[in-house]
């Protein structure tokens, strides 16, 4: 039983000692790589024969060379040049559609509040609400197509750019949820405790800037934390060939 | 061949080898398909292909994305469905081409080799 379990421990090592090595390759890649490594262990101790010793796995692990062999190997020298990494269209189409929620749907939605009830909508009126109608499902579809555009970049390792704007994509519409609370727990407190007017208002104002500054502060943040590596890191040529 | 090359003759062979495994991992795939451990064994019956048996995964890796080679799953008599790879038209393609450009650098480099033992034979003669 502990020679199983150190069986498992050595694999996991190598297996950990590969990722590494291929740090560089898109994720998608080196996934595949290390689920092939297992699979040729798995094959090469079966071919083996009968039992599954540490012995045989040093054995099958000396003939598949060191981790840092699949690195090189995965770098052609040749040819590298520098890949310009693409603009994910995703990511453009999801900040277009979360910013529509906020820039046309709550707009409508105030002017919808506001206006008099009269006579049916003209033709005018009825694209205004199609649009606002569109927006607003911007408020689900924006951070979904958003974070599909994030996973994509983050698994293309540099080849596709657009990382800040799918991150603000993804987060508009529910930070303007958020923010609405905020606005209506600050409203709500400064009436408790204030009586006057005027100072009712500049205290709102202020909190509503403070908001502002917080939202702006947390998108930029959040689209540098996560972003991608340089892209040259891939496909750099090895120095010495 | 023996093992005794010295290590910048090591060297040298293992970046002959390398450029050779690509084309060959296509060879092997253009009569079969196969699946990650059976190349590695058919590769390793080529006389004077010594390699670790890991740099295949990264070749096959970079085949498939780069279209030559489609994989798909079949399940394997023993243990769980298996990884198997299949040359694409691109991959029969870029084969051909290879074999193509194989055969002109062998025969140009053959011409040179013969030229160079020639000349070492002529020098050895007088003395």
């Amino acid at each position: 039983m502990t020679e199983d379990r150190a069986i498992q421990r050595r694999m996991a090592a190598y297996a950990h000692a590969v990722g590494e090595a291929l740090a560089h390759v898109p994720a998608a890649d080196r996934e595949s790589i290390l689920e092939d490594l297992e699979e040729h262990i798995d094959d090469a101790l079966r071919a083996a024969g009968g039992d599954r010793g540490l012995e045989q796995l040093e054995a099958v692990l000396t003939a598949l060379g060191s981790p840092e062999a699949y690195a090189a190997d995965l770098q052609v020298p040749g040819p590298a040049e520098p890949v310009e990494p693409r603009l994910c269209k995703k990511a453009v189409l999801g900040l277009l559609w979360s910013a529509s929620f906020v820039l046309v749907a709550v707009p409508s939605w105030l002017v919808v509040r506001l206006e008099e009830p009269g006579a049916g909508p003209s033709l005018g009126e009825r694209l205004f609400q199609f649009s606002a109608f569109l927006s607003l499902a911007g408020a689900l579809g924006g951070p979904v197509l958003s974070a599909i555009a994030l996973t994509q970049i983050r698994l293309a390792a540099g080849r596709l750019s657009g990382f800040g704007m799918a991150t603000v994509g993804a987060w508009l519409p529910p930070l303007l949820v958020i923010d609405v609370l905020a606005m209506a727990a600050i409203s709500a407190v400064v009436e408790i405790f204030v009586e006057d007017g005027a100072t009712i208002s500049a205290l709102q104002g202020a909190g509503a800037l403070l908001i502002l500054i917080a939202n702006a502060v947390f998108l930029s943040r959040a689209a540098r934390r996560g972003g991608p590596r340089p892209a040259a890191a891939g496909v750099s040529p090895r120095p010495g060939g | 061949m023996t093992d005794t090359h010295s290590s910048d003759e090591q060297r040298w062979l293992t970046q002959l080898r390398k450029g050779l495994l690509e084309v060959c991992t296509l060879v092997v795939l253009s009569q079969e398909d196969g699946y990650g451990y059976q190349i590695v064994q058919r590769l390793k019956q080529v006389d004077g292909l010594t390699m670790n048996e890991g740099t295949v995964y990264p070749i096959l890796q970079r085949l498939h994305r780069e279209g030559c080679l489609a994989t798909y799953r079949q399940p394997s008599e023993s243990g769980p469905p298996r990884k198997w790879f299949q040359l694409t038209q691109a991959g029969r393609e870029r084969l051909l081409s290879m074999i193509r450009e194989w055969g002109r650098l062998h025969r140009g480099v053959q011409q040179l080799l013969h030229e160079g033992v020639d000349a070492l034979e002529e020098k050895r003669d007088p003395s």
